[in-house]
């Protein structure tokens, strides 16, 4: 329900006046323009500065290299200045946008140092190097993605691919205690930001972002055993793929369980959502053979339009739930 | 005094970029020059910009331009998944012909080289790159 149908639901029920009613919808409206405005700037502020390093990479022979390398260092001292002078406006909007294009503007200028001078310091050095210098823009922004951005490019620096590949390996080809480890360790990590958000919120949105990204990294390990262990059938033994199962739903579970002690409707939603389509994943794993006929396609439709009213039915009484009241 | 720090820090990752800016530089132009052949490498990477991707080729380079007349090739370039991977970054706009010329070079007979600075203990730096001895723009 929109939030002009409950206030009129309200007022109807003698909940709110009508001064009230006409009060929250002209403060909801004017959150709302605001609210499209700094989408714009983020969106502008993007593309501005992907735009910027696309110019970097195509590496223009018209111009010499002290002439790239002076407007390189222009516009990042001239957006850094920008950043500072919003944050003393108080312009929030014009600060997440100069922030996103001083960021990116950032790695711009790493690149083109590293054409100019012919450098060949790889992925790694090339990200850790961007994370490290860019990391007083990104820790004054209030926008996540900016932050996940950061993290992303920060461990991609930090972590050895020497290091992550042997890892991999062991458990695409074994299904054992070292894949739980590594879920329960991701887990423990996210967790481990959330705490530190509560303390560090009001300063940065760094440890948010860091929970974000290692519980996603959670649920892409969780989706990688489930996936490769629990529906490849042909390589697996019914005992593996009873164990993937299990690895699966008791993440889900444990995720949904936790939901409710912290009364997040939306989190106990979506992992409801993803153990149903889990489980549609498995049906159809398994009978993926009588798909590949036109008897097969009418099924497959009838069972996707059975598992969208499923889905339907679970979203709206998760809405209706007790523990969410 | 806030302002003054918090100005400081939103500047510092300029300083940091034109104090590496200065010092690239000074080392590009105090290091003596030496020429190495060059041989084709499988480039494989996210980094965007065009370049040529390379191996040294030590068997064909002239190894009295170094100190105790040894070819110090754990200096050059980086280590990548199938041995050491030098770039040559390029204009876009010449890409694809110096990309087909550089294929092409065993069978057309064409030699590359790259110049680069040198200094014990110092990384190399590429400097030029050389076809048939030429200058790689007074070639093509």
């Amino acid at each position: 329900m929109s939030i002009p149908e409950k206030i009129k639901t309200w007022q109807e029920n003698n909940l709110l006046s009508a001064q009230q009613a006409e009060q929250i919808l002209a403060f909801e409206r004017a959150r709302g323009n605001r609210t499209f405005w700094r989408s714009a700037f983020i969106f502008a502020g993007l593309l501005i500065g992907l735009g910027i390093c696309l110019i970097v990479a195509s590496n223009w022979d018209a111009l010499g290299a002290s002439v790239k390398l002076t407007g390189a260092f222009l516009l990042l001292g001239g957006f850094s200045y920008a950043v500072y002078w919003s944050i003393c406006q108080k312009h929030n909007g014009l600060k997440e946008l100069f922030v996103i294009i001083s960021f990116l503007l950032v790695g711009a200028s790493i690149g083109l140092i590293a054409q100019v001078f012919q450098l060949d310091g790889g992925w790694q050095s090339f990200a850790a190097f961007w994370a490290l210098l860019a990391l007083a823009y990104v820790w004054v922004s209030r926008v996540l993605f900016v932050g996940i951005a950061w993290w992303v490019l920060f461990l991609s620096g930090v972590l050895k691919w020497t290091w992550l590949e042997p890892l991999f390996e062991h458990i695409g080809k074994h299904l054992d205690a070292t894949s739980l480890t590594l879920i329960a360790g991701l887990w423990l990590l996210s967790y481990a930001g959330q705490k530190a958000n509560e303390k560090l919120e009001i300063y940065t949105r760094l440890a948010a972002a860091f929970e974000k990204v290692m519980m996603w990294a959670a649920y892409l390990m969780v989706a990688f055993v489930g996936v490769r262990w629990g529906m490849v059938r042909w390589h697996n033994t019914l005992a593996i793929e009873c164990f993937a199962y299990l690895i699966v739903f008791a993440f889900l579970g444990a995720r949904m369980y936790l939901a409710v002690q912290t009364q997040n409707r939306a989190s106990f939603k979506r992992n409801a959502v993803l153990a149903e389509i889990y489980i549609f994943g498995i049906f159809t794993s398994r009978f993926g053979n009588l798909f590949l006929s036109g008897l097969g396609f009418i099924i497959g439709g009838i069972l996707v339009l059975g598992f969208t009213y499923v889905l339907r039915k679970t979203t709206r009484y998760i809405k209706s739930m007790e523990a969410f009241q | 005094m806030k302002k003054q720090f918090l100005a400081g820090i939103f500047f510092l990752p300029l300083i940091c970029l034109m104090s590496w800016t200065v010092f690239l530089s000074v080392t590009r132009n105090q290091g003596t020059e030496v020429k190495v052949a060059v041989m084709g490498y499988d480039p494989r990477d996210l980094i965007s910009g065009h370049y040529i991707a390379y191996q040294i080729d030590w068997g064909k380079t002239d190894c009295t331009q170094f100190p105790d007349k040894k070819c110090p090739a754990r200096e050059f370039c980086r280590e990548a998944r199938w041995g050491r991977q030098c770039r040559f970054y390029i204009p876009e706009e010449y890409a694809k012909k110096l990309d087909d010329l550089f294929r092409r070079r065993s069978s057309e007979g064409t030699r590359f080289e790259v110049i680069y600075a040198y200094r014990t203990g110092h990384k190399p730096m590429a400097k030029e790159l050389l076809i048939n001895g030429q200058p790689w723009r007074n070639a093509l």
